[in-house]
């Protein structure tokens, strides 16, 4: 189609997101859930608190229930789900039906599971269908401005998620290597100031081998600023 | 032996291999979010639109007749609305009485003089009809300001080609999947120069998903009012790069939040001077603003007359035989008689304001009737028809529902009927109401073609 | 028959800057039978094109956008009308002016009103009825600024027998309607008045004839007619939405002469 409002631009960019928030966040969620079956030190919780995950609660399933399940939780599962839903729907036309459905699938799934025996099990389906969709919408999502939004969205929020949990940040030159190779393929409007700002501290000599807490709080607030 | 019921179910039900499919396309449909949106005590919830596998079945010759009948009836009200906002001809002669022609609601002195694009007011108009038991169709409402329900058959039927393809090999069903295409030949046809755009209310609109569905579909561009802007009489898309001009909008929001500056001045939605872009001829507006002045439910009563004096023939399609308290006649045949009737506020749509004389207690019903007496404008009354029962599957077996069908007849270019339509059933047994924010479900429509 | 030149200025300030701001204006007279403009000119203040249109009542509409952010909107209307309230060339008058409209629905006490105001001439023409009813609202109502707004229905200004031109009118209008005779709410300007005014005219049958029901008089050729509808949220004078702010302050002046 080729047309696209700032309110769908903006919508593609968070389904991006959200997308990508909730496959992060369920993988980190049975990571730590494993680890916390062993844990003797009372650290259970992990690099959760990094996400923002901040109950109180020292019941294990409790907890991780919270984690997935509380949609008044904003770093929940369900809530970054609801969220990419909440996105989606606005965008039928630009996605099509059958793009759309995986999201409505995801979205379902997390329903199904909340009331399932082996709820961590049965959310296998969101990351189905996650990956699902990301194959969807390279398939059928025909308009290429669209497609690279969502894709920059899903980038931007990897960058935020590992630089936040110090995760994988070797991988952050490569992920921002993708980002420049569409962020001008998007008609998207940018901060260009702040996209060089991030790649003069990813492709810095010392990134990431001496990034300090506050490289990372940097590069943080500089992703932020990207699409304002 | 077999009861009256099952022999009525197997006299009709051809088709029993769907039925174990049902509970699978309703999975399929879920899955593409087939939903619809119901208020209820002030919040906002999405329902799933139950839909039952077993289709309405329409033969051949009978198709031809309705067919016929439909496109004679539209053309009718087409020419009665170019009337009713030019020349007023035809209530100059008699056969609209002013009282009914301007005290509808529907209709919007502020679309007087205004000739839309190709002359044509109803685009997509809804025909809500029903069948008799003895096989006569009647025709129980004309909907012609934003009718919805075609997307709903439209996408059940890949799915049920999808799990029977043995019945639709040796079945001769035409094919209802092209209705984007005639949707977008319709807004191609009016199209002032500019693009497409379907106009929602936004996702908390009853029919959401429908506006999101035919806009992928009619490849139209979907938009919410904010993103519309009026600028030197001409309607724009914002874009984010330039701004598009759009020449049809096909827009599915009600005359009076249309623009603010014209209709409802409290309305906080709506494209501020969009009546300026229509009024210019810049813009077509899918169905034309004030198309309400003939889908009153007193209009109605009016329609078959409208066929004989526009057109010189004689109506094809029945109404359904309805009174007018209106008219002093009527009005004593009601008041005697309105415990076997429907009566109608014309005031009310979706089947809220639809009371059967013979549900309610003889005081409810002398209250109704007095209030008749104090406001006939305000009603009509039917005789109930007893329509035909279609075989659905509720509850693990299959049992007879009353079923209406919306037909849609589209009209640009020319004026055609979508082979197919909207199949409502009601959900409770004996039940008429069936409309889908009354609990209803709904069912394909089968065309055949020999 | 008479010469008016008319000069007429409305001034908004907004209490912050407002923008995609979105209007209608309906400042400008029209020529109609029993007035001819030989002169009109409309300048709105920040600049911008304006479109002409009709609306479904007749009126001319002057519309435009300004998409910049502004804290002041202004426009101002001069000209020269040549106004002739006695021509006798006939006009219809459309249906919708016989029935009662959102602002003028009238409770039972406004159609007893009527019928009482009116059992001595029960059979007298519309011009007799409409003077009749205008002087007994008159002597009835006390014209008191603040009591109503806007948004006032000729029922509620009716109940407190208080308003100004607006309810009058509204009121006059809901009993003529009542009465059968069709009415129609009109805006315009006067000769030695500061500010717009709002009558009624009615429809005898074969014309239309103005009454000011506020100062009880028959329309003569120091009244220049600016709008009508049904009531008075049908012709606005300016209408607008924008983003942003909110009104503050209005200001209005209206200097309507003659030339002689």
């Amino acid at each position: 189609m080729g047309t696209l409002s700032l309110e769908k631009i903006d919508h593609l960019l968070w389904l991006g997101r959200y997308v990508e928030r909730s496959y992060t966040t369920l993988r980190f969620i049975t990571v730590t859930y494993d680890k916390a079956i062993d844990s003797t030190d009372g650290n259970w919780k992990g690099q959760l608190e990094e996400l923002g995950f901040a109950s109180e609660t020292e019941n294990v399933l409790e907890f991780f229930r919270d984690c997935l399940f509380n949609e008044a939780n904003l770093c929940s599962l369900a809530h970054s789900m609801g969220a990419a839903y909440d996105n989606a729907v606005m965008l039928r036309d630009v996605l099509g039906t059958e793009s759309l459905s995986y999201v409505q699938m995801a979205t379902d799934a997390i329903k199904a599971a909340e009331s399932s025996e082996s709820p961590l099990l049965d959310l296998q389906l969101v990351q189905d269908n996650i990956m699902a969709f990301k194959g969807c919408i390279d398939d059928y999502v025909a308009d290429d401005a669209s497609r690279n939004i969502i894709k920059c969205g899903i980038s931007v929020e990897r960058i935020d998620l590992y630089a936040r949990l110090s995760y994988r940040l070797d991988s952050l030159k490569q992920e921002t290597h993708r980002l420049a190779s569409r962020i001008d393929r998007t008609g998207a409007p940018y901060d260009k100031q702040a996209f060089k700002d991030l790649i003069d501290i990813v492709f810095a000599p010392s990134f990431p081998e001496s990034a300090t807490y506050e490289t990372l709080g940097k590069l943080l607030s500089v992703v932020a600023r990207i699409f304002p | 032996m077999a009861t009256k019921q099952e022999q009525e179910l197997d006299e009709q039900t051809p088709y029993t291999d769907l039925v174990e499919h049902t509970p699978k396309i309703n999975q399929q449909l879920a899955r593409y979010g087939v939903k619809f949106g119901i208020y209820k005590d002030g919040t906002f919830n999405e329902r799933l639109f139950p839909f039952d596998a077993i289709p309405r079945v329409i033969e051949a010759s009978t198709w031809k007749s309705l067919e016929a009948g439909l496109i004679q009836r539209v053309r009718a009200l087409n020419l009665y609305l170019a009337d009713v906002y030019g020349d007023r001809q035809i209530i100059a002669d008699g056969v609209v009485p002013e009282d009914f022609a301007f005290a509808s609601s529907g209709y919007l002195p502020q679309c007087e003089g205004i000739t839309p694009p190709g002359g044509i007011y109803s685009h997509i108009s809804g025909i809500d009809l029903v069948e008799g038991q003895d096989g006569t169709w009647y025709v129980l409402e004309d909907n012609l300001r934003i009718p919805s329900g075609a997307s709903y058959p439209l996408i059940a039927r890949g799915l049920c080609r999808r799990c029977d393809a043995g019945t639709f090999r040796t079945t001769p069903i035409v094919d209802n999947r092209d209705y984007g295409t005639r949707l977008k030949a319709v807004m191609d046809s009016v199209n002032t120069g500019g693009a497409n755009v379907i106009l929602t209310p936004g996702r908390y609109n009853a029919a959401y998903f429908e506006h999101a569905y035919l806009s992928e579909k009619a490849d139209a561009i979907l938009a919410e009012p904010k993103e519309l802007f009026v600028e030197n009489e001409t309607l724009f898309y914002r874009d984010a790069g330039r701004n598009l001009r759009v020449g049809a909008l096909y827009r599915r929001l009600s005359d009076e939040y249309l623009d603010p500056l014209c209709f409802c001045a409290d309305s906080l939605i709506g494209v501020p001077n969009l009546m300026s872009a229509y009024r210019a001829g810049n813009v077509a507006i899918i169905n034309a603003p004030g198309n309400g002045a003939a889908d009153d439910k007193g209009i109605y009563y009016f329609v078959p007359k409208m066929v004989k004096y526009y057109l010189g023939e004689e109506p094809i399609l029945k109404n359904a035989p309805t009174y007018l308290p209106f008219y002093p006649d009527d009005m004593a045949y009601v008041q005697e008689h309105a415990d076997t009737l429907v009566i109608k506020d014309v005031a009310e749509a979706g089947g809220y304001g639809v009371v059967f004389g013979s549900e309610l207690e003889p005081e409810k019903l002398n209250d109704l009737k007095t209030l008749i007496r104090r406001e006939p404008r305000r009603f009509i009354a039917q005789e109930v028809i007893d329509f035909k029962r279609l075989p659905t599957y509720i509850g693990g077996k299959l049992v007879p529902r009353k079923a209406d069908l919306r037909a849609f007849v589209l009209s640009g270019a020319e004026t055609t009927v979508w082979p197919s339509g909207l199949t409502r059933y009601s959900r409770v047994e004996g039940s008429a109401v069936v409309n889908s924010s009354q609990g209803g479900g709904f069912k394909d429509t089968w065309v055949l073609s020999r | 028959m008479r010469i008016l030149t008319y000069s007429f200025e409305t001034v908004l300030h907004m209490d912050s800057a407002v923008s995609e701001h979105d209007f209608v204006l309906r400042c400008q007279p029209m020529s109609t039978f029993a007035q001819t403009v030989l002169d009109a000119q409309t300048v709105i203040t920040p600049q911008t094109t304006l479109s002409q249109q009709i609306d479904g009542f007749g009126n001319l509409l002057q519309i435009g956008r300004i998409e910049s952010p502004h804290d002041v909107f202004s426009f101002v209307s001069t000209g020269m009308v040549v106004v002739d309230a006695a021509d006798e060339h006939p006009e219809l008058a459309h249906p919708i002016y016989k029935r009662p409209s959102a602002m003028t629905q009238p409770t039972a006490e406004m159609i007893a009103y009527a019928r009482d105001v009116l059992r001595v001439i029960p059979n007298a023409r519309p011009q007799a009825k409409a003077q009749a009813l205008s002087h007994a609202l008159h002597e009835k109502m006390s014209y008191t600024p603040g009591t109503t707004d806007v948004e006032t229905a000729a029922a509620d200004a009716f109940s407190q027998m208080s308003g100004v031109c607006q309810d009058y009118a509204h009121i006059l209008i809901a009993l003529l309607r009542a009465e059968g005779i069709p009415a129609r709410y009109v805006n315009g300007l006067i000769v030695g008045e500061g500010a717009t005014h709002a009558w009624v005219e009615f429809h005898d049958g074969v014309r239309w004839h103005g009454i000011d029901p506020t100062n009880d008089r028959a329309i003569d050729d120091t009244y220049i007619a600016i709008s009508h509808g049904r009531d008075f949220t049908d012709c606005p004078i300016e209408s607008g939405v924008f983003r942003g702010g909110a009104r503050q302050e209005q200001l209005v002046s209206v200097i309507v002469g003659s030339e002689q």
